[in-house]
């Protein structure tokens, strides 16, 4: 067994599985079953080993199995060395919040990340590049997080900042020394927050470019739009404090504020045929997408010190045996433990003989 | 349902207190109803006596049984230093310590549009007046570090701006979101005794 696995799992009510036990894990696990078999559920368990709601950003209420009113519980073993093994719970707790125990210790989510990573693509993610900038800019935060644990506690209290300034603009519109204050934070947070998106954009063109030719680079950048003729420096804080206080008679007639991190976009331009991937093909953008999540592994690797978890939902079974071949090669180099979903055993051939195999169609007990 | 009866209710009452369950507000009934002479009925008493006369400090906005707060009325204590909180409990939690011997201005409560509290809801040109008229020379700003705390704390800077006084704020230690309630005395003595100018 590599290190830094998850050996065993466990699921007690959890969504359509009241109790599910997965023991003695490989680094490679493929789930295969049916439509509706549990394979999202059982990602969807795996990636509440990481600070949020999850790959399906659901509420922890909903993840009780429906019509019951039972908490539900998650528990696995990470196995740092086979000498060293973590046990980490994450379970529906009073007032319908997720708690987290580490080792059986109560702890904040926030820890989790001290200890392992995380990262999933899922179908929804298809439509990252073409839809609005608010997705890309979670999409982009979550990969921050990954190196700066702290980075979503900053966006909740800017986003607190953001929502009191806009309300002032409403309300109080001629309180200045109000606004100054707000401003002065929304300005320090804005400078932290964008540091920390432009440093892990860095990180990430910088370790796709090991990346093999079949997943070509994908070029990464910080967006803003600003006015005509203007450009705005959001890592310099006076710059932002003067902008949002220049601004408030044009941000009042509008009711909100304009500019600032959270109109951020990520930028996306596939390295190979040089177009922006809203306008490459569905192929083409799903490849993007993996060549992100390979450099970010990779990034982790590095900088954390343990490669992530990947969850793979329905993602490899629709690329071809060439890629498919090199993709698992790449994860297996990093020494990451992937978990992949598809609809049949036989289309994952590439993955030879070591693979964990589960069948989901029959595991829902009823 | 049948209609409760008076226990219930005073159990229901209690389980309203911050920090109490309804297992923990049964458990206290039955205990003052146990120790009627020595618990309950000198509770009693003090709370009457409470209801009447308990009001806030005209100086600085502390509880008290008096006009003028014990805090406020003791000549021993220093009167050039301000250090203005956000609530009574952070006001026992730096007394706690007693290592600062200054005055305090309570706020009770922090700039908040969500809640419609501005600065004339916090008393803040009170406050600066009070600052402006007893030849007070530091004034630490003990808010929580929190968004609206730190709001806050920006507000009043800026309304000091030209008078001659040393602001500080409490330094290393208080971590960020930290309120000053749920610290140890250890902890808050170091963030007094290592407070930086704003
Ligand atoms: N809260 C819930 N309680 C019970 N069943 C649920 C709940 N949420 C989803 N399900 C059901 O669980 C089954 C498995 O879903 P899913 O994991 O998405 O399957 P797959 O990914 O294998 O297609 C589905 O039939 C779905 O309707
Ligand atoms: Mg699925
Ligand atoms: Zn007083």
């Amino acid at each position: 067994m590599t290190p830094f696995n998850i050996s065993n799992l466990g699921l007690r009510n959890f969504r359509c599985f009241d109790s599910l036990d997965l023991e003695d894990l490989r680094q490679v696990v493929i789930l295969v079953g049916k439509n509706g078999s549990g394979k999202t559920t059982i990602l969807e368990a795996l990636s509440l080993f990481s600070p949020g709601k999850g790959l399906r950003s659901a509420q922890s209420e909903d993840l009780k199995p429906y019509g019951l009113s039972v908490p539900w519980r998650v528990k696995a073993s990470f196995e740092i060395n086979p000498a060293e093994i973590l046990w980490l719970e994450t379970h529906l707790g009073e007032e319908k919040t997720r708690k987290v125990l580490i080792n059986d210790k109560p702890s904040r989510q926030i820890e989790l990340n001290k200890i392992l990573k995380v990262i999933w693509i899922t179908p929804l993610m298809d439509r990252l590049w073409v839809e609005g900038p608010e997705g890309r800019r979670k999409f982009l935060d979550r990969l921050v997080m990954g190196f700066y644990p702290e980075h979503p506690t900053l966006i909740n209290k800017y986003t607190r900042a953001l929502r009191e300034r806009n309300l002032l603009l409403r309300e109080r519109n001629n309180e200045q020394s109000w606004f100054n204050a707000v401003e002065a934070q929304m300005a320090s947070l804005a400078v932290q927050i964008t540091k920390h998106r432009l440093a892990t954009l860095e990180h990430l063109n910088h370790f796709q470019s090991f990346n093999s030719n079949l997943f070509p680079a994908a070029n990464l950048t910080l967006f803003h739009t600003y006015p005509k003729n203007e450009v705005l420096d959001l890592t310099n804080e006076d710059i932002m404090r003067e902008w949002w206080a220049r601004n408030r008679n044009r941000d009042l007639t509008i009711g909100k504020t304009l500019e600032g991190p959270h109109k951020a976009d990520l930028k996306v331009v596939h390295s190979l045929s040089g177009r922006p991937a809203q306008s490459c093909s569905t192929g083409e953008q799903k490849l993007v997408l993996l060549s992100i999540v390979i450099g970010n592994a990779r990034a982790i690797a590095e900088s954390f010190g343990k490669p992530p978890i990947l969850l793979f939902d329905e993602v490899v079974a629709h690329l071809d045996p060439k890629h498919r071949a090199v993709l698992i090669a790449e994860i297996t180099n990093l020494q990451s433990q992937i978990f992949m979903t598809g609809t049949e055993a036989d289309l994952f051939p590439e993955v030879g003989t070591d693979a964990y195999i589960i069948n989901t169609t029959d595991l829902i007990k009823n | 349902m049948a209609r409760k009866n008076e226990i219930q209710l005073l159990v229901d009452q209690f389980a309203r207190l911050p920090g109490l369950g309804p297992k923990s507000s049964k458990r206290i009934v039955l205990h003052l109803i146990k120790n009627r002479t020595q618990l309950l009925e000198p509770m009693v008493k003090m709370l009457e006596n409470f209801t009447e006369i308990i009001d806030h400090c005209q100086i600085c906005g502390n509880v008290t049984l008096h006009s003028k707060c014990d805090i406020c009325s003791d000549e021993n204590r220093q009167k050039n230093v301000i250090c203005v909180v956000e609530s009574v409990i952070d006001l026992w939690a730096l007394e706690k310590t007693e290592i600062y011997r200054g005055q305090y201005h309570v706020l009770g409560g922090v700039l908040s549009i969500f809640e419609g509290i501005g600065p004339e809801e916090l008393g803040i040109p009170q406050l600066i007046n009070r600052i402006k008229h007893e030849a007070i020379s530091e004034v630490i700003l003990a808010m929580n570090a929190t968004v609206p705390g730190q709001s806050t704390t920006h507000f009043i800077v800026e309304q000091l701006e030209g008078l001659n006084i040393k602001i500080t704020t409490l330094g290393r230690g208080i971590p960020s979101g930290g309120e000053l309630d749920y610290l140890d005395s250890t902890t808050i003595t170091s963030a007094l005794n290592s407070r930086q100018e704003y």
